[in-house]
């Protein structure tokens, strides 16, 4: 049977059904997608890492929990998420927190400015970046949840909202609210 | 305030997603009234242009570090393969129940490959002497498998001879809690043979239900099946709802009935209406109707009809099925009125 070629319903069944060989194809096949998402959660590499451990876990235990009628991905990305949130709670992560030294600019403290404009939109993509990841922990859990998944993941608002077992409307507030702060902590930047 | 709280709804939307036409024009329309939010929308559209959405980089693999961490702690207590909720006993793991039950396809069990003629080694020699052994059912093979797995656990046949010794302790009929111990160790030191084979997961399952009680309920469902009863099957499903051996002896009165033994939920959901229909228990029959009721909605996406038996089920008054029945019809809807 070629795992490589079924689609996530019918893995995400298998695996319902015990067959642990579809678990691991779901890993393989998302945990790039889990650590991006504990990243922009967590803001750091290290942190990201463990909460992608902890998440594929707990996917592995909460299976039952998840039904053929919502998307597995957006599911699995929703419990990333919450364990981004339990896992920054519980190491009582400070908003001030150093950011994460792989994503440090190379030209940062050059005295050369960039020399081809490729270069200075890479520079400039990179520093927004840098302060979106400080700006996040501004955000409320549900905040930060709704505007990761929908921005950076492209889930539709209405996944989200199935996910976090609210109203589409509800989602919409917290993106409004998370934009209207991510816009305020950005204002500087003059985008 | 309604219509502050809908334009902020619209605007964050738009961000992202397509209006409709109508919700498009009355935005329109409301951010002509409200210029603050005009600035917003603009402020909006930039940041949310110019944030990038690149995801990080990772390049590695979890899984041996995620599978290590889920072997060595303890069970999470909604397994998937062990069924231990309510959905495991109902749903797609009673197919594999029987064949877990009678135990192991011999055709299942993993071949080990040979090296060349002249240089096999004591662990290849010790499971072709099993396999054969096996064969006959000549039961010595277990103490022969014991002891080369004692000698050579890490030999690369070991989760083959682990395989075939739990096949064997099941096999024999009255050492249940062997079989238990060979399909544990076969789940935490031979990880791969055990992936491989999924059927060994529902048996564990299987086992670890009963195991509370010595096993007991087990031998109880070997008598009844020897028996070739149908009313003693049903008696069990009755005593033990919801649970794994329930369904297996479910399984086991649907080949005493001589319901369809083929492939595919058209056929699984025939044979299970024929043992519906022979029933008089009401527990059985409940959680005959939960079976069906999955089988309709998952496998032959037949909602109504899913919707019908989930109802039967939680009109039956059992407590643990008519949960399991209204957990399902949270999403499929709630049954119809009950005409007086």
């Amino acid at each position: 049977m070629d795992r490589h070629t079924q689609d996530d319903t019918t893995l995400a069944l298998a695996w319902k059904g015990g067959d642990l060989a579809a678990y691991e194809e779901l890993v393989r096949r998302y945990q790039g997608r889990v650590y991006a998402v504990a990243y922009r959660m967590t803001g750091n590499r290290e942190d990201a890492l463990d909460v992608t451990q902890e998440a594929l876990i707990k996917a592995y235990s909460r299976i039952e929990a998840w039904q053929p009628t919502g998307g597995f991905l957006s599911w699995l990305l929703r419990l990333t998420s919450n364990q981004a949130i339990d896992h920054l709670r519980r190491r009582k992560r400070r908003r001030q927190e150093p950011l994460d030294e792989a994503f440090v600019p190379a030209t940062e403290g050059a005295a050369v400015e960039p020399s081809t404009p490729d270069v200075a939109q890479s520079v400039r993509a990179r520093e927004i970046d840098e302060r979106v990841r400080a700006a996040l922990p501004v955000l409320s859990p549900a905040q930060r949840t709704v505007f990761v998944l929908r921005h950076y993941e492209g889930l539709q608002l209405a996944e989200i909202a199935e996910q976090m077992n609210c109203t589409v409307g509800s989602v919409k507030v917290h993106l409004f609210r998370a934009l209207k702060k991510l816009r305020s902590e950005l204002k500087d930047l003059h985008l | 305030m309604f219509t502050r709280r809908k334009i902020e709804q619209l605007l964050a939307a738009s961000m992202y997603e397509p209006l409709s036409s109508e919700e498009a024009a009355w935005l329109e329309r409301q951010l002509g009234r409200y210029p603050e939010y005009r600035a917003m929308q603009s402020d909006f559209r930039r940041m949310v242009g110019a944030i990038p959405a690149a995801a990080p980089e990772f390049s590695g693999d979890l899984l041996p570090a995620v599978r290590a961490a889920i072997l060595e702690g303890p069970r999470p207590s909604a397994a998937p393969a062990w069924g231990r909720g309510l959905a495991g006993a109902f749903a797609g793991v009673c197919v594999v129940l029987l064949a877990a039950y009678v135990g192991l396809n011999a055709a299942e069990t993993a071949r080990p490959t040979f090296e060349a003629a002249g240089s096999v080694t004591p662990m290849q020699r010790s499971l072709a002497e099993a396999e054969r052994l096996a064969a006959e059912k000549d039961f010595t093979a277990i103490a022969l498998l014991r002891e080369a797995l004692a000698r050579t656990p890490d030999a690369p046949e070991a989760g083959a001879a682990q395989l075939l010794l739990a096949r064997l302790e099941f096999e024999h009929g009255e050492r249940y809690a062997e079989a238990h111990e060979a399909l544990n160790t076969l789940r935490t030191q031979y990880w791969d043979t055990w992936a491989a084979h999924p059927e060994c997961a529902a048996q564990f399952a299987l086992l670890d239900d009963a195991r509370a009680e010595d096993f007991a309920p087990l031998y109880a469902l070997d008598r009844a099946r020897r028996s070739g009863s149908f009313d003693a099957l049903e008696g069990l499903a009755a005593q033990y709802p919801g649970r794994l051996l329930a369904a297996a002896a479910i399984d086991a009165m649907r080949e005493v009935a001589g319901g369809l033994d083929s492939p595919g939920s058209a056929f699984r959901a025939a044979a299970l209406e024929t043992v519906r229909a022979r029933c008089t228990n009401p527990i059985t029959i409940a959680q005959i109707d939960m079976q069906l009721g999955e089988l309709y909605w998952k496998g032959l996406n037949d909602s109504e009809r899913a919707r019908s038996f989930f109802c039967n089920a939680q009109r039956s008054g059992h407590l643990v099925v008519a949960q399991a029945a209204t957990d399902a019809l949270k999403v499929l809807g709630a049954c119809p009125p009950v005409a007086p």
